[in-house]
């Protein structure tokens, strides 16, 4: 039984006794008060009749009459008349004792004695008969009746009040108890809250104090080695002088998106300041470096414009670009705007000949070899060209011609179609874990659409279509719905991705959990999956994981592994695990850096308690660097390729 | 607990003072209290030790030498007088010991000294009445003691105006109007000599009242 209904029924009981005691008492004391008065009145009436009775005593007819007039004009239970000489009853009138409006348990209960009173009838000098007078004690017990009723709904009415009131006021100083509870068993599932509010009462405070407290310096624990690991990443990844990525993290990036399962092809931007040297000994290396931090800004924004492509400093005054998804036309203006920024930097324009600035654009296809592709990039840059002050970027095309439907007309028919029919196809890929990776953790649902040439397509290849036509919301509702359906047929734990359209608007948060809502049993094998690349701070993430966790949906974070900022935040949500980016686990055998970075990133999420899984292992080697950190929960084409359900 | 196991709680105390009252008079407290609350003269302190010495004396006596001894104590010892002489007030019923220290006593103060002090040597609460009546001769109210030695037998007056106790018969004197019963009228106000304040109280009331606070133990109880 909870502390407030413990408290409850003790001051219902209390209050109890405390009335039964009182209106006992009272009954008591009115009770010895009411036997006196009815004694009274029956020993004044015996006078009385004695007194009136003596005149006629020789009369019987008139002892009769005189005894009747009383007896019905009063309250009397009986009036008897004896004869002194032999006790024999002369006239004698009673009343049965029923007629009250008391109930006979009361009466019994009560056990209101009748009073009696009795006088002499005189007859001269000499006793002649006695009168026996009994008084009727109804009017008594209907008097007791009353107060005793009175009482009773006086005891009602105090004890609904002050239990209503008792409850209340219990529930106002349990709350700071309420929220501790809340408080501990966030704790429990790796979700680390403080109290705002400092109870007022000692104890409560102290507690709060201690557990906010905690609670405080696990988080600094938490941001510490957060930035820690941060910090080695940014040795290791980061380019000093720009603040961009290095070439380690490019090659990292460009590599996993050559090997990618679900990434769709994309392009390459390259931009290089040719002949560095000489402007180095022209202006002198301080104001070559502020030329480059400013490219490099300008690289920034629009790595910032575009989350999940990857802007880097390669070398020197080389910039490359990797955008997976990306599409020719957008690519070709986003190179003309940045050549016209760049051109328009004071440096350049000092040096006054023509612009050292080289562009190249070119695609790539999966399965690429990644030097083949750079080299395809290099001779795009070379061939570049100046057309009046605007530099054209070279192009070299990929190898293959697409498959995908061309204009974004075609696209919005097909997807619109999907969407309407529920025709997209959901493919599984096993999360396994454990030792020798034979437990399942959960099942991956990957989305595929059969195109027009009947082909079927990897996510990759349309979700960037479905981002930009604005279809994520509806997408999104698709994919629960056909995962929830899934799961009516083979229930399981299943993970699934949704966009970050939907995670950073809670209308559309609020239609999927209202979709959950109608299908709880299926919902509770559910995991949802945010990318972790286009996550806008932990606010959003941390409502879903609150909004679903009453259906017992779990929220997990995928592609993780440049946001190592947030891991003190990320901390305090409670999430289920993180999904690592294929890009720090490629290679992972051969590349020490990586083993360095994730070294770290594992201490970090065991003191946070948080499971990591490595996404897209592909090679045994892998499988057993992996192991050597300490991950033992993987997906990946070295443990099963995606495909069709098996049982 | 139910009520009534409640209830019985209450009635030893009751039972204790009636057992209490059964005890005899104690008159060295009594005196002592009468001193205090009467300032009585030399003469006054002589009534009444003649008056305990009398009751002691009559306590052996047969019946009829009880009455004849008290009835012609009380006659001697007081002087007659009007309630508005002796007290101040037109009618005032006076315990026993007042009218020994006054010396002095109306019709119902006689009645009332010889009934307690008959109770005393031992007499029936049933053999005894108050009778008020009115005296023909001087037609006015007056009180005697009325004696039954049965229920039904003619009575013996004991009466202020005569010495002599007589058969009611013979006192033609004198019409009888109510004669009552002192104990029922005790027993009837019994609750408000506990509860009540002394206007509720009834003269006979007041007199037992009276009575106990000079330091007669339940007077009017065997």
């Amino acid at each position: 039984m909870s502390l407030v209904k413990q408290l409850i029924l003790a001051i219902c009981l209390f209050l109890l006794v405390a009335f039964s005691g009182s209106f006992i008492v009272s009954l008591e004391s009115s009770r010895n008060q009411l036997q006196t008065q009815l004694r009274s009145h029956a020993q004044d009436a015996a006078t009385a009749l004695g007194l009136s009775l003596t005149p006629h005593v020789r009369d019987p007819a008139m002892i009769e009459l005189m005894v009747s007039s009383i007896f019905d004009s009063g309250y009397f239970a009986r009036i008897r008349v004896y004869a002194v000489s032999n006790g024999e009853i002369l006239v004698e009138r009673t009343r049965s004792l029923d007629e009250t409006k008391a109930p006979g348990w009361f009466v019994n209960l009560v056990n209101l004695q009748e009073q009696a009173g009795d006088a002499i009838v005189m007859d001269g000098w000499q006793q002649s008969a006695r009168v026996e007078v009994v008084s009727h004690p109804q009017f008594a017990l209907n008097k007791l009746w009353d107060s005793a009723l009175g009482t009773l709904a006086w005891l009602v009415a105090c004890g609904l009040f002050s239990a209503l009131l008792g409850a209340l006021l219990l529930k106002r100083q349990l709350t700071p108890l309420m929220s501790m509870a809340d408080q501990a068993e966030a704790i429990t599932r790796r979700e680390y809250r403080t109290l705002p509010r400092i109870p007022r009462t000692p104890e409560l405070k102290h507690v709060v104090v201690a557990m906010n407290q905690m609670v405080g310096k696990l988080k600094t624990l938490f941001e510490e080695e957060a930035a820690r690991t941060e910090h080695y990443r940014r040795q290791a990844y980061h380019d000093a002088l720009t603040d961009l990525p290095n070439r380690l993290a490019f090659d990292h990036a460009l590599a996993a998106a050559l090997t990618s399962t679900e990434n769709p092809d994309g392009m390459l931007l390259g931009l290089r300041v040719s002949d560095l040297n000489r402007i180095n000994q022209q202006l002198g290396a301080a104001s070559t470096d502020a030329l480059l931090k400013s490219i490099g800004a300008q690289l920034q924004a629009l790595q910032n414009a575009h989350p999940s492509w990857l802007c880097c400093r390669s070398r020197g005054g080389e910039f490359l670009t990797l955008a997976p998804g990306g599409d020719l036309a957008d690519i070709r203006k986003l190179a003309e705007q940045l050549a016209t920024q760049v051109a328009s930097l004071e440096t350049l324009t000092s040096l006054g000949e023509a612009q050292p600035i080289e562009l190249g654009i070119t695609g790539y296809r999966i399965g690429d070899d990644s030097k083949q592709v750079l080299r395809r990039l290099d001779q795009a840059m070379t061939e570049s060209s100046l057309n009046g002050a605007t530099i054209q970027p070279g192009y070299e095309p990929a190898n293959e011609s697409s498959q995908s439907p061309g204009s974004s007309h075609d696209w919005r028919e097909l997807l619109e179609a999907a969407l309407k029919d529920f025709s997209f196809t959901l493919h599984f890929q096993p999360v396994l874990h454990g030792h020798d990776l034979k437990q399942l953790l959960h099942q991956k649902a990957l989305v595929r659409l059969r195109g027009t040439d009947g082909k079927l397509m990897m996510a990759g290849q349309f979700l960037p279509w479905i981002e930009r036509l604005g279809l994520s919301p509806a997408f999104d509702r698709c994919m629960v719905g056909l995962a929830l359906s899934h799961l009516q047929r083979h229930p399981g734990p299943l993970a699934l991705s949704i966009t970050n359209d939907t995670l950073h608007n809670a209308e559309h948060r609020k239609q999927i959990r209202q979709l959950l809502e109608q299908h709880r049993t299926e919902a509770a094998h559910l995991t949802l999956e945010v990318d972790a690349r286009y996550l806008q701070g932990c606010n959003d993430l941390a409502s879903l994981a609150q909004e679903l966790r009453p259906l017992s949906v779990q929220v997990g974070l995928q592609h993780f592994g440049r946001q190592l900022s947030l891991i003190g935040e990320l901390a305090l949500i409670g999430l289920s695990y993180l999904k690592i980016e294929s890009s720090f686990i490629r290679d992972l055998d051969t590349e020490s850096d990586k083993h360095l970075y994730l070294e770290a990133l594992v201490r970090t999420a065991q003191r946070i308690d948080l499971l990591l899984i490595a996404e897209q292992v592909q090679s045994p080697r892998e499988v057993a660097a992996l192991k050597q950190l300490g991950i033992e929960a993987m997906q990946g084409r070295a443990l099963a390729e995606p495909g069709e359900w098996r049982d | 607990m139910n009520l009534p196991t409640q209830l019985k709680l209450f009635f030893p105390a009751s039972l204790l003072l009636v057992a209490l009252s059964a005890i005899g008079w104690d008159y060295e407290q009594i005196f002592a209290r009468i001193n205090i609350l009467y300032r009585p003269d030399m003469q006054a302190q002589w009534r009444l030790q003649e008056w305990r010495s009398m009751l002691d004396n009559s306590q052996a006596l047969e019946q009829a030498q009880k009455l004849e001894t008290i009835n012609s104590f009380f006659n001697q010892r007081l002087r007659f007088s009007d309630d508005i002489d002796i007290w101040g007030q037109v009618d005032y019923w006076a315990s026993p010991a007042e009218s020994m220290v006054k010396g002095a006593a109306d019709c119902e103060d006689y009645s009332i000294a010889k009934y307690f002090s008959l109770r005393r040597a031992g007499i029936s609460n049933d053999q005894l009445r108050l009778t008020y009546v009115k005296a023909l001769e001087l037609n006015q109210a007056h009180m005697v003691l009325t004696y039954y030695a049965t229920p039904d037998s003619e009575p013996l007056v004991l009466d202020n105006l005569t010495d002599r106790i007589l058969p009611a018969s013979q006192r033609s004197d004198l019409l009888p109007v109510y004669s009552f019963n002192a104990e029922g009228l005790w027993l009837a106000g019994r609750g408000n000599t506990q509860t009540g304040s002394a206007k509720q109280l009834s003269r006979w009331q007041d007199l037992l009242k009276k009575m106990q606070n000079e330091g007669f133990d339940a007077p009017g109880l065997p």
